[in-house]
């Protein structure tokens, strides 16, 4: 994990250099066109507003900086870039997913397969379809379900070894090293959001026949390649971890911590997925978790998850 | 990359770490705690532990800028713009390019430095981000492959050839595989002189507008005079229309976009042909060709000009949208650009959306109605709205009687139409012409200049629209104030005796062809729906749209249906609207613009292309020498009104009709796959005799590719240049760079000496240098030196892009500073010198280089967000609701739009003869190009067939994403449970599919095989009943799911490519054409929603 | 233990003398055989970890947890009844036994964790449970009572074989310590399953408590057949009344826990009524895919059967013999009833077809591989069992089984 001190003055040079990128510079006078344009013309701010969730004021431009309007994508990633520069103590991460705007595209959990290297039958983040009704009265759902990070985990006191634990961030991640693969902790969560990494690999089975097609170890290189899981390396050889553990998603920390939202936010073309710190009262999710229509899942079991449902 | 010392964790023990300690301290209280954990709630202690210390640092790189490459993703037809991740060269993660206004909305500032972009990432949809499985495909193929000699086509026994050698024996020809002599590209390379050929041009034309039969067939002994010495270049001199043995060597392509089009029409201009097809029709073909019809304009005294192009909906400005046979979640252009646009106005409530589909797709989960319409009866839909409208008078009056350019400029519309124009009945009462103002003696026709030569005059005669109840002349195109017409919009009256209609009361007649009941029973809806969509539609001023897309388009009655709904989208004048429907709009990168620094006709040799092309399209048939030979009907179908007719070009390859063809270079297409009725192609690749040479540029063999003699694999998207454009529902002007952004995984060849990947450039590059074409190789590229290298093409074409649109250079982008030519370099250092050199790239544009780079790390030019819209204040602005709208597309279409076609009515159906209708009508679906009804459900075939794409999927390209395997293994037939009950079917059963021109229910590979169409059934109550879906995608026979031979070796097939079915094969044969799917006649569209089929029990 | 073996009598004269076969190397043989057979099996698991097994994320324990299980109850139910009757109740006669007992126990336990240890992703990790345990894990505990139970037993077995007089009182000591840590053994291997508040068929109270009766059950169903197969002296009424006994209070330990089975099953059907996946859980064992294991294997053969012929024919040896057998072995059936059919009921609908993979499908049923990889671990318990039946000194010497 990078420096406290360098991850804030590396985010905070970021967010000075990307808002003068936005006002300043050759920039300043498209910027502040833009500006202008939307303040006195009403279909643009429709388009604004579409495009950001509108904050308490009715404008997002408070929240995102003097930049004008952003994208949700963009307004998430400043706010995260200004959480880093608190202590991890007193953040919290949450994620918000709006089922509302969820249309079940599955980029999510492709991104986070990509982005993990995950392997066959490792899954961080699937999404569960549902379908009900009687024609033509039909409806449907799509409900994405990464690991909610609960307060009150109950994947956490049932590891024998200590191997999975809250760390300072309030996310319940793994050491790979330390586990020893019983699985107690997959049957322990509500969610089935644990799994058991088999030791596959995608090209596993494929051929090999050099200069005359590209075969398994020219097509291999990118599920061998380092994943970047709790800022760690792991090249897929032999049985070492992760192969053998327990896997979970960890609210991309590798990515957090270094100021870029988790790999399922970022690409939600629904922006269905939202994540930020709970704590900041200004930012994104703070507002949608005090939102009327919130709910989380299982929330009779009482693990309290910081995943939260916008029905 | 990886640290060694990275990759061992470092011993646990080292030291207690604080975690440790806490640990510790909690197992004191451990056996109490350890029984009460026996009691269930323990679960809820809550410990906070401090990380873990095992294990190293590992330094996240793929944020840093100088490892991000920005590109273009080509999952999809859609394009949006990525950013891809290298570790060690390797692409590792794909992003999308925050700068390309499809993956964020807004985009960034295009002038954001790149340094501060790395960890800005746009959206973009699962196969996007599964794209590196695409590239890193293990069947991909790594040498030229040759069909073994003596095996047939398509028995998948291959040999590795060299390129070179490959290359020699596609131009020479010869015994190739043991079978007699092969015809070369050489030999239909005839014609090579460009006076002759432009001469030629002149007298075909002159035998063309011949209408007597007797003079025309005396023009062609003329012609055969004149052209004596060249009679042997023709394909048949007593046809001299069908032009010279160039066009005898066909160039089609699936998937092409700018910049490898320029390339290629480089090339094919420098051969001579004018068989250069692409797979419009097989994609939204009517969306296209209505588009093109119109946005014809009247130019010169004649229909003309009119492009190949469609309109969408400006969907996140709109507070209602009704999509059409239209899946923006799942599909269309694209999920990452339309549904960010959809779901934050739906949250927000600021929007709602209706879907017309008889499938409950995953948009009309998010629907507030969904009217699951009879497929085929999308006109019918829009008619009645269209009645409603009309009879409620909810229709944008102002907007439809400005009846040229100046009355749409005071009123402050861009576009107006024909909607107050008179027109003419015939004797059958039948809408006709326009009615002239000479005819009625209200004003003379007048000289005026032709716009293609000023010297030239032609007579104009003006158009005639009534202004309160009085006829009026009417200029299109007149701007001034004075010259405004604002014509009466409902006229059925006589004048000088002449029975005429204004354009909107045809429309009106033809929306009550049928009453809103009958109306609502042909489409299978609800009558209260669709008045209640009809008044939602039209509550929202200019702000609402219907977008439509394959749904509407893809019938045979496809032309109409989207007639209907651009005519329906006319009566709220919503065209170049914010809300409403836009266009694409694209920066021009070919140098045709004043002022841009590289022209790209540069150098071009090659004759003035010219004659029929082998789909027989932008030819009037009973012009045609051919018309004298065979009358009505055509042995085959003609496509006045569209082109690129993808389902055309291989069975008239079969049928040698209008004339046999040598051979045939297919590009990224696999018709065999991807057409309905594809299966009927297999007979035509199958046959030598019918098609003698049948070369594929393809990195897979695929489904098509397998009966190719040659496969000469490709650069795929990672590697390769490529200008992706934009798409119609993008405000924005932009162009995205597709550019290698990984080492190929092709070996590099020579061509011109130069080493480059073994690719479509080499491929042309290398018979362009056999052939001495011309247009290629040292000096060939005129003032700007040579063209050995791709690199020297597509790199001016960033220049220009990088310059501009003003001539005074005004519009250039800035230079990159230094920081930003550091990144750019140390992004591109893994890439071989044959792809990358940084020296030879700066010669290729040199003082442009600032700005190439700065176009490039950025992946293409992109107009800022705020400029997309403008606000228009208007003094005449309208007192009523439709008016007070302003705000418009910064791009807009601009110009006449043709609600009624003059020039759709002058075409004759070359089957019949009869005259097409020139505005919005219903037309019964399902019927074959002798508009004879094809109706099998009869013979027990009673369901109907549609199919739609799933969001994990594209045709040939994803079966080997296995990360989207996961999402989605196989697809599944979808069928209302009553329609399994009847049958006696149950979920999960598996059913065959079959038709009355595929009985057996399997595609024939004419290799021995057959793949059966027999998949899994899905119940469901998403569906309407009577009809039956499937995915896209699945049901592969090749492209790495079979075994193949290559030099003896078999290589075994992986079997999670194939799962799953594909029903194309069950698609109606249309019974005239035989070996054909259904077609839109006047579209081009290849039908995938008519066909009745059975489904049993497997 | 390597002493004990080297100065013990039997291996001094069993070396002197010529190769005698003896009923119980019928051990070795089976041993053996069972070693060759699910050789493949267990090469497997060590070359490939458990990605050859049908074991699932969804369904992450099976077959060889459920063995596991059962060779705990077994051999720990075993150990608390004998120690019950012999030490608490002072049913002295049974000392003849009592290696036999020890000597069972020993190579269960064996077995049993060595098979747990394979079902592990990182078996090699083994000790970080002993170096860095959590003791708020179940499984902890599971793993260091056992261990010391292993330990226990074979300092047990070891003072048993050298048999002297001071040995006798540390063992009755020891006795008193087995039997806390017997119970608990039991109660954590419930618990691990009953803290699972996610999986509310284990999320019971009375979930240990049914472990334990199941246990003693099974284990005096072994203790009986250990007497009616090692009895010394066939021909003594003592053996006839110790089968009856035993016979007896293994009938009353399966009916209680019939009787405790059905409570509990009621009671959770009833609260299920209100937990759909409860419900489901139960619905599946009593009537799903796995309702034969059920109902023919543990209820008929492994409760029904025993209970009869153990009532209706308390004195016949050779019958009581047959029932025990059967109870002993068939209730292998009530752990992979517990374990399994509560994991293929999915934590959220829909999950298995969300991401499609064999290793992520909620359907479970032990494969071949499995099953051999159990037949090797059982041939070798066997082959031990079978030395150590030839070559130990479990026999009693005659003057304390007249003493008895
Ligand atoms: N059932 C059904 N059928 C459909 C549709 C549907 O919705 N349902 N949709 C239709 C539509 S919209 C379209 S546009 C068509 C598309 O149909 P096509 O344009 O014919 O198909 P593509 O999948 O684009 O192209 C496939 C070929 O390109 C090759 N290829 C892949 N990558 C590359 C490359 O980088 N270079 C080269 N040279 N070749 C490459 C593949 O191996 C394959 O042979 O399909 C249509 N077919
Ligand atoms: N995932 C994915 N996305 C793609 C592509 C892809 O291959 N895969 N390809 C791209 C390309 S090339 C294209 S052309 C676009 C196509 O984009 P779309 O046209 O939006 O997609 P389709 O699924 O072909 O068809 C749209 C809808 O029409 C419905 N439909 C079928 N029959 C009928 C009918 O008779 N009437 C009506 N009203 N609706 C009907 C289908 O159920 C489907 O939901 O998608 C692009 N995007
Ligand atoms: S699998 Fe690993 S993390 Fe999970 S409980 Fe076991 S040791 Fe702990
Ligand atoms: S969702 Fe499951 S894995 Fe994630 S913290 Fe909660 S219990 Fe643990
Ligand atoms: S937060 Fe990261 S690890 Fe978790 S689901 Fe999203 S992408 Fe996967
Ligand atoms: S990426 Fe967003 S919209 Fe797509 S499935 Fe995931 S959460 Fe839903
Ligand atoms: S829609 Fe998806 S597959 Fe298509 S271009 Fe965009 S990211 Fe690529
Ligand atoms: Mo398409």
């Amino acid at each position: 994990m990078k420096d406290q001190n360098e991850v804030e003055q590396a985010s905070d040079v970021t967010r000075r250099n990307f808002l003068k990128g936005l006002m300043g510079g050759a920039g300043a006078a498209a910027a502040v066109a833009a500006f202008e344009t939307l303040a006195d013309n009403p279909a643009i701010l429709l388009a604004q507003d579409a495009a950001t969730e509108p904050a308490s004021s009715g404008s997002v431009l408070s929240s995102a900086g003097e930049g004008g309007p952003v994208d949700v994508l963009e307004r998430m990633r400043l706010e995260l870039q200004r959480a880093l520069q608190k202590s991890s103590l007193d953040r919290r991460w949450v994620m918000v997913i709006d089922l509302r705007k969820c249309v079940g595209c599955h980029a999510c959990t492709i991104s986070c397969v990509a982005e993990n290297k995950l392997p066959p039958g490792v899954v961080y983040r699937p999404v569960i379809e549902e379908e009900w009704g009687i024609y033509p009265n039909v409806g449907r759902r799509f409900v994405p379900r990464p690991c909610m990070q609960c307060e009150n985990p109950p994947c956490v006191p049932v590891c024998p070894v200590g191997a999975t634990y809250t760390n300072e961030e309030g996310i319940v991640e793994m050491n790979y090293e330390r586990c020893i693969g019983c699985r107690y902790c997959i049957t322990a969560c509500p969610y089935g959001a644990r799994v058991a990494d088999f030791g596959f690999t995608y090209n596993q089975d494929m051929p090999e026949a050099d200069g005359l097609i590209l075969g398994q170890a020219g097509a291999d290189d990118y599920e061998r390649v380092a994943n970047f899981e709790y800022g760690k390396s792991y090249e897929r050889e032999g049985r070492g971890s992760p192969v053998g553990n327990a896997r979970k998603c960890h609210f991309c920390q590798h990515r957090v911590l270094e100021g870029a939202l988790p790999a399922c936010v970022t690409t939600c073309i629904g922006r269905a997925t939202l994540f930020g710190d709970a704590n900041d009262p200004d930012s994104l999710v703070a507002e949608m978790i005090a939102r009327p229509n919130v709910m989380r899942l299982r929330e009779e079991l009482g693990t309290e998850p910081r995943v939260y449902y916008l029905t | 990359m990886v640290n060694e010392s990275n990759k061992e964790s470092q011993p646990a023990g080292c030291g207690l770490s604080r975690r440790d300690f806490v640990k510790f301290s909690t197992i004191a209280g451990g056996t109490t705690a350890a029984f009460l954990g026996g009691l269930p709630g323990f679960s809820q202690l809550v410990k906070l532990r401090a990380q873990s210390n095992e294990g190293s640092n590992f330094d996240y790189t793929l944020l840093d800028p100088t490892n991000q490459l920005y590109s273009v993703c080509l999952q999809c037809n859609t394009g949006c713009g990525i950013k891809v991740k290298l570790l060690d060269g390797v692409a590792a993660k794909i992003e999308g390019n925050p700068f390309h206004p499809m993956t964020m909305y807004p985009h960034i500032p295009y002038e954001t430095p790149v340094s501060e972009l790395g960890t800005v990432e746009g959206a973009i949809c699962p196969k996007g981000q599964a794209g590196i499985q695409s590239v890193y495909d293990p069947y991909r193929l790594a040498s030229v492959l040759k069909r073994k000699p003596g095996t047939r086509r398509g028995a998948n026994e291959w040999e590795t050839i060299s390129f070179e050698q490959a290359i020699e024996e596609v131009v020479e020809g010869g015994d190739l595989f043991g079978e007699g002599p092969v015809p070369g590209l050489r030999e239909s390379y005839a014609l090579t002189d460009k006076a002759v050929s432009t001469e030629m041009i002149a007298a075909i034309k002159a035998i063309q507008a011949e209408k007597d039969a007797d003079a025309k067939l005396a023009l062609v002994e003329d012609f055969k005079e004149t052209f004596a010495d060249y009679l042997d270049a023709m394909i048949d001199p007593e046809l001299p229309d069908l032009g010279s043995r160039n066009n005898q060597f066909v160039f089609a392509w699936g998937r092409l976009k700018n910049a490898r089009k320029d390339f290629i029409s480089r090339f094919l201009s420098a051969y001579g042909t004018t068989n250069a097809h692409g797979h419009t029709t097989v994609c939204q073909g009517s969306l296209y060709f209505t588009g093109k019809a119109m946005s014809e304009q009247y130019i010169d005294g004649k229909w003309t000009g009119g492009s190949k192009f469609y309109w969408q909906g400006d969907i996140g400005n709109s507070e209602f949208v009704l999509l059409v046979g239209a899946s923006p979640f799942e599909a269309n252009y694209g999920p990452p650009l339309r549904t960010p646009r959809i779901t934050t106005n739906l949250a927000n409530g600021t929007a709602r959306i209706a879907v017309v589909d008889p499938r409950f797709s995953k948009t009309a989960s998010k629907a507030w109605k969904w009217l699951p319409g009879k497929p085929g009866t999308e006109a019918a839909l829009a008619l009645a709205m269209i009645q409603w409208i009309i009879d409620n008078e909810r229709y944008d009056g102002l907007y439809l009687s400005a009846a040229n350019a100046a009355a749409a400029n005071a009123i402050g519309e861009p576009t107006w139409t024909e909607a107050s124009w008179l027109v003419k009945l015939d004797e059958d009462g039948v809408p006709g012409n326009f009615l002239r103002a000479s005819e009625i003696g209200l004003r003379e026709k007048e000289e005026r200049p032709l716009s293609t030569d000023p010297e030239k005059t032609y007579e104009f005669d003006y158009f005639v629209a009534l202004v309160d109840g009085e006829p009026v002349a009417v200029d299109p195109y007149a701007s001034e104030a004075a010259d405004a017409v604002r014509g009466d919009l409902l006229v059925d009256t006589k004048i000088e005796g002449i029975p005429v209609k204004s354009g909107l009361q045809i429309i009106s007649d033809s929306a009550h062809e049928y009453t809103m009941q009958e109306w609502a029973d042909l489409c299978g809806l609800q009558l209260d729906d669709i008045i209640e969509v009809a008044a939602e539609f039209t509550s929202h001023g200019k702000r609402a749209v219907a977008d439509i897309h394959r749904g509407v388009s893809q019938h045979t009655n496809g032309f109409y249906n989207v007639l209907a709904w651009y005519t329906l989208n006319a009566l709220i004048g919503n065209y170049d609207y914010a809300g409403g429907l836009i266009k694409a709009s694209t920066y021009k990168a070919d140098g045709s613009k004043a002022g841009q620094p590289f022209n790209l006709k540069e150098g071009r040799t090659g004759i003035s292309l010219f004659g029929t092309s082998i789909i027989r399209h932008g030819e009037k048939y009973e012009n045609h020498t051919l018309f004298l030979r065979d009358g009505y009907p055509a042995p085959r179908q003609w496509y006045y009104l569209a082109s690129d007719v993808y389902q055309e070009i291989i069975p008239s390859i079969g049928d040698a009709y209008p004339y046999p063809v040598k051979a045939l270079m297919l590009y990224m297409g696999s018709p065999v796959y991807s057409l309905p009725a594809g299966h009927t192609n297999i007979e035509t690749l199958s046959d030598p005799a019918k098609l003698p040479l049948f070369i594929a540029i393809d990195p897979f063999i695929g489904e098509t590719s397998m009966y190719a003699d040659y496969i000469f694999p490709d650069t795929m998207y990672l590697e390769r240049w490529e200008f992706h454009g934009s798409h119609p529902s993008v405000s924005f002007k932009i162009e995205a760079v597709r550019n290698p952004v990984i080492a190929p995984m092709v070996p590099d060849v020579t061509v011109f000496g130069q080493q480059t990947p073994l690719s479509l450039e080499a491929v042309l590059m290398g018979i362009a240098e056999r052939l001495e074409l011309g247009s290629f190789g040292e000096g060939a590229f005129g003032s700007y030196g040579d063209l050995v290298h791709p690199d020297e093409f597509y790199l001016k074409m960033v220049a220009n892009l990088a310059f501009g649109e003003k001539e005074d250079g005004s519009g250039a982008v800035p230079d990159a500073d230094e920081e930003e030519i550091r990144i750019f370099l140390e992004g591109h250092r893994h890439l071989p010198d044959s792809v990358f050199n940084a020296e030879r790239w700066q010669a290729i544009v040199s003082d442009l280089w600032p700005k190439v780079v700065y176009v490039m790390n950025r992946g293409g030019r992109f107009e800022s967000f705020s400029k997309g819209y403008t606000q228009r204040i208007f003094p005449e602005q309208s007192a009523n609701y439709f008016g007070v709208d302003t705000v418009q597309a910064s791009h807009p279409f601009g110009t006449m739009l043709n609600l009624y076609q003059e020039k759709t009515y002058g075409t004759r159906s070359p089957m019949t003869g009869q005259r097409l209708t020139g505005y919005a009508r219903y037309f019964p679906a399902g019927r074959s190009v002798l508009d004879e009804a094809v109706d099998d459900s009869a013979d027990g075939y009673d369901l109907n067939l549609i199919t739609y794409k799933v969001i994990s999927q594209t045709k040939s390209r994803t079966a080997s994403n296995y990360w989207l395997l996961a999402v989605l293994p196989e697809n599944t037939l979808e069928m209302h449970p009553d329609d399994a009950e009847v049958r006696g079917l149950q979920d999960g059963d598996m059913v065959r599919v079959s038709s009355a021109s595929n009985t057996a229910g399997e595609w024939d590979l004419a290799n021995g095989t057959t793949v059966p169409m027999v998949g899994k059934l899905r119940t469901t109550q998403g569906i309407r009943p009577g009809v039956v879906a499937f995915g896209l995608g699945f049901g592969h026979w090749s492209y790495g799911g079979v075994d193949f031979t290559i030099d003896g070796t078999t290589i075994p097939g992986d079997a999670r490519r194939v799962r799953g079915f594909h029903a194309n094969a069950a698609m109606r044969v249309d019974p005239y054409l035989g070996n054909t799917t259904l077609v839109d006649p006047v579209g081009g569209s290849a039908v995938f929603y008519d066909t009745m089929v059975k489904i049993e029990k497997a | 233990m390597a002493q004990a073996v080297a100065t013990s009598d039997s291996m001094a004269s069993g070396s002197s003398r010529n190769f005698k076969l003896r009923w119980t190397d019928i051990f070795i043989v089976l041993g053996i055989i069972m070693l060759i057979v699910g050789a493949s099996g267990m090469a497997q698991r060590l070359t490939q970890g458990l990605a050859p097994t049908n074991i699932t994320s969804y369904v992450p324990w099976g077959l060889w947890v459920g063995f596991y299980d059962y060779l705990v109850w077994l051999e720990v139910g075993s150990l608390l009844v004998f120690i019950t009757l012999f030490y608490l109740i002072g049913f002295t006669k049974l000392k003849p036994i009592k290696p036999f007992v020890l000597f069972t126990g020993f190579t269960v336990v064996l077995m049993a964790l060595i098979i747990v240890l394979l079902d592990l992703g990182h078996p090699e990790r083994f000790w970080h449970v002993l170096l860095y345990p959590d003791f708020s894990s179940m499984i902890t505990w599971m793993v260091w009572l056992h261990s010391a139970y292993l330990l226990l037993l074979t300092v047990e077995l070891v003072l048993v074989l050298s048999g002297t007089e001071r040995s006798e009182s540390i063992l009755k000591l020891l006795a008193y310590f087995s039997l806390p840590m017997g119970l608990a053994l039991i109660i954590v291997s419930g618990s691990i399953f009953g803290v699972i508040a996610t999986r509310p068929l284990w999320n019971t109270a009375s979930l240990p408590l049914m472990f334990l009766i199941s246990s003693l059950a099974a284990g005096s169903g072994l203790l009986t057949l250990l007497v009616v197969l090692f009895w010394p002296d066939k021909q003594s009424p003592d053996y006839r009344q110790i089968i009856q006994r035993l016979a007896r209070l293994t009938s009353v330990l399966l009916a209680g826990g019939v009787f405790a089975a059905g409570v509990i099953g009621f009671t959770m059907l009833y609260q299920g009524s209100g937990n759909p996946i409860r419900a489901e859980g139960i619905n599946l064992i009593l009537s799903g895919p796995y309702a034969w294991s059920f109902w023919i294997i543990h209820i008929l053969l492994g409760v029904l059967v025993p209970l009869i012929v153990m009532i209706v024919m308390p004195r016949n040896p050779l019958l009581v013999g047959i029932a025990a057998f059967l109870s002993t072995v068939t209730f292998v059936a009530v752990t992979l009833n517990v374990v399994i059919p509560v994991l293929v009921t999915p934590d959220l609908e829909g999950l298995a077809t969300a991401f499609v993979d064999s290793k992520l499908d909620v359907n479970y049923v032990p494969n071949l591989m499995e099953w051999l990889m159990l037949a090797f671990i059982f041939g070798l318990g066997s082959l031990i069992y079978g030395l150590g039946l030839r070559f130990l000194p479990l026999q009693p010497r005659n003057e304390e089984v007249n003493h008895g």
